[in-house]
């Protein structure tokens, strides 16, 4: 039972009634989902799509994302979760990198596949539901997929220029789904509300952890975001919300209007970052029966601790411990094992580590790091440190990664997409800090080039630079480097001169 | 009597205020037909942040259960979900 599509397997034959995915007024059973997914292997298997080819899905939160992924993975095929608004340039990037053999992609939901620039139209939920494929399992439609084999990659910003394509093997993703549902408290017949995107990692484990735990998906629209958020919520009567921090602030802003009226919500995820105390203290008072679970983790092991439901009380300030069966060690400069309290890096091994960046063996040997010629740990970039009791608390980064909405940023990454302008010299990026907008510090010689919408091409909106400055000489340091920290110090003295009035908002 | 109603005008230079406070940046004149997500880059949270900022100006309070999210994406939408909200103050 290590494949990812065994898993459906599994579930659809203990419960093939049990509601899996909600969408809007259309609900799909676990054996449903299995015969969609079955019958659009077989299409995509007649359309082209073989064992070890990659395959891109412009994955909306639509129920024809859930059986699109069952279905390539039967077919022992990789599929690739992109977001639906990728900017161009970067998307380009992605089916170049992979080598994607087929793009799949909705317009008003009208799914159809490209491949080779030949446009076919995806037959729908329903003709599939009722193609008569039989209600065999999905692992007998391919046979010679064994749990090695690449089930997902999905692309993630890395320290330098371009995103890399985290290669998710079927074990590892089976490992990392049945440890992280025995962490957390998702219960059989949960409705789990998901506003995440399924092209972000932990929006598409709520369909794995659904179909784990016997709960059901309630696909939401990501465009809700925080306004629509409270109202969608309580319509839903979902009793579990997975979360990033500005969903968390939106909500609590929201949900002390109205006290108490979220009667069915019962849990709270979080990750991507770590949560505003003060919102989820909101939180807890307007609704005393919430419970939350704060988590770190890591698109190259998915996800690295949990704390236990509101076991942030006890220990303010933790993002959870390792999942069962994994280790995170924390190391110092040299490499050595610091012990409990003392900050150092993350370093993780066990089941949930991934395989690799693909194709990109140099970046894959720096970030999963083999000891003794043997023994592979993966090299987080964050730093904290580790309790006696073995809870972690995660400080930061010491790289130029920062993180937006719960969205991984590199500065690399921006300024690598902005000096493809012609007329851009040089680019310095500051990240935001509280009161801080993010800012791009860029020579150019031309200060009418329109560099934002040039980067509209290029990178996802969340990426995109609140500020952009143009000055005319860039700071230096005494290597001769762009002097990042000279900037930002230019930032904080001019805050200091003119204070922002702006508070936080969840003191308004 | 009745004061002056709130007029659409007068709520587009508002939101045009509460867009500049959240922004911290100067905004010029609004017209109707602007997409508030794609011309100022406003995400959800931004997005909600203006709206707090607008309660604070005017004097009101929203109801999250009314919220919807396509109220807001156009200038005009929004100017007309503030007259609409005043009206009722």
């Amino acid at each position: 039972m290590t494949l990812l599509h065994q898993r459906l397997d599994r579930a659809a034959a203990a419960g093939p009634r049990t509601p899996v995915i909600q969408y809007r007024d259309q609900v799909l059973t676990l054996s449903q989902l299995q015969t969609c997914a079955r019958s659009l292997a077989r299409w995509l298997s007649d359309a082209g799509v073989s064992q070890g080819d990659r395959v891109i899905v412009q994955a909306e939160n639509e129920p024809m994302t859930a059986a699109l992924i069952y279905a390539i993975s039967a077919i022992g095929g990789c599929f690739i979760p992109v977001h639906p608004t990728t900017p161009t340039k970067q998307f380009a990037y992605i089916k170049e990198n992979s080598g994607g053999v087929m793009v799949l992609s909705a317009k008003a939901g009208k799914w159809s596949a490209d491949v080779g620039g030949l446009h076919i139209n995806v037959p729908n939920l329903n003709d599939l539901l009722h193609a008569s494929t039989g209600k065999l399992p999905l692992s007998t439609f391919n046979p010679r997929i064994i749990p090695e084999d690449l089930a997902c990659m999905i692309y993630t910003s890395g320290s330098t220029g371009r995103p890399k394509g985290v290669t998710c093997l079927h074990r590892q993703m089976v490992f990392a789904v049945g440890a992280i549902a025995d962490a957390l408290d998702y219960a059989t017949g949960d409705v789990i509300f998901c506003s995440l995107p399924l092209s972000f990692d932990y929006g598409l484990y709520q369909l794995f952890l659904a179909v784990e735990c016997g709960a059901m998906l309630r696909l939401e629209s990501p465009e809700i975001g925080g306004l629509g958020l409270f109202r969608a919520l309580k319509k839903s009567r979902a009793n579990v919300l997975p979360a990033v921090p500005a969903m968390i602030e939106a909500l609590a802003v929201m949900g002390k209007r109205k006290p108490g009226e979220l009667p069915a919500l019962r849990l709270v995820t979080n990750t991507g970052a770590a949560p505003s105390p003060t919102s989820i203290k909101t939180l807890r008072s307007a609704f005393p029966n919430l419970g939350f679970q704060l988590m770190y983790g890591l698109t190259e092991c998915k996800r690295v601790s949990i704390t236990p439901v509101d076991g942030d009380i006890l220990k303010p300030g933790t993002c959870g411990r390792p999942l069962r069966g994994t280790r995170v060690e924390v190391v110092n400069a040299s490499g050595t094992v610091l012990p409990p309290d003392e900050i150092g890096e993350f370093v993780i091994s066990g089941p949930n580590v991934m395989a690799g960046y693909w194709n990109s063996e140099e970046l894959t040997n720096k970030t999963y790091q083999t000891q003794h010629a043997t023994m592979r740990r993966l090299h987080s970039g964050d730093y904290g440190w580790m309790d006696e009791d073995g809870y972690l608390y995660c400080q930061g980064r010491r790289d130029d990664i920062f993180k937006i909405r719960g969205f991984r940023v590199s500065c690399s990454e921006i300024e690598a997409a902005c000096s493809e302008a012609p007329v851009v010299r040089h680019a310095v990026m500051v990240p935001p800090a509280p009161g801080r907008p993010s800012t791009l510090f860029i020579c150019a010689s031309d200060s009418e080039f329109d560099l934002l919408g040039f980067l509209d091409d290029r990178l996802e909106p969340h990426k995109i630079p609140d500020r952009i400055r143009l000055i005319d000489n860039m700071p230096r340091t005494a290597n001769n480097k762009f002097d990042r920290r000279a900037l930002i110090e230019s930032l904080q003295t001019e805050m200091k001169l003119a204070p922002t009035q702006k508070q936080e908002m969840t003191h308004a | 009597m009745l004061d002056n109603p709130y007029t659409h005008n007068e709520a587009r230079d508002d939101l045009r205020k509460a867009l500049a406070a959240v922004l911290e940046e100067s905004i010029p004149p609004l017209s109707d037909e602007m997409n508030l997500f794609r011309e100022f880059r406003l995400d959800s949270m931004s997005m909600l942040e203006t709206l707090m900022e607008l309660e604070d100006m005017l004097g009101f309070n929203v109801d999250p259960e009314e919220l919807d999210i396509k109220d807001f994406e156009t200038v005009a939408g929004y100017s007309g979900f503030l007259v609409a909200i005043k009206a009722a103050v």
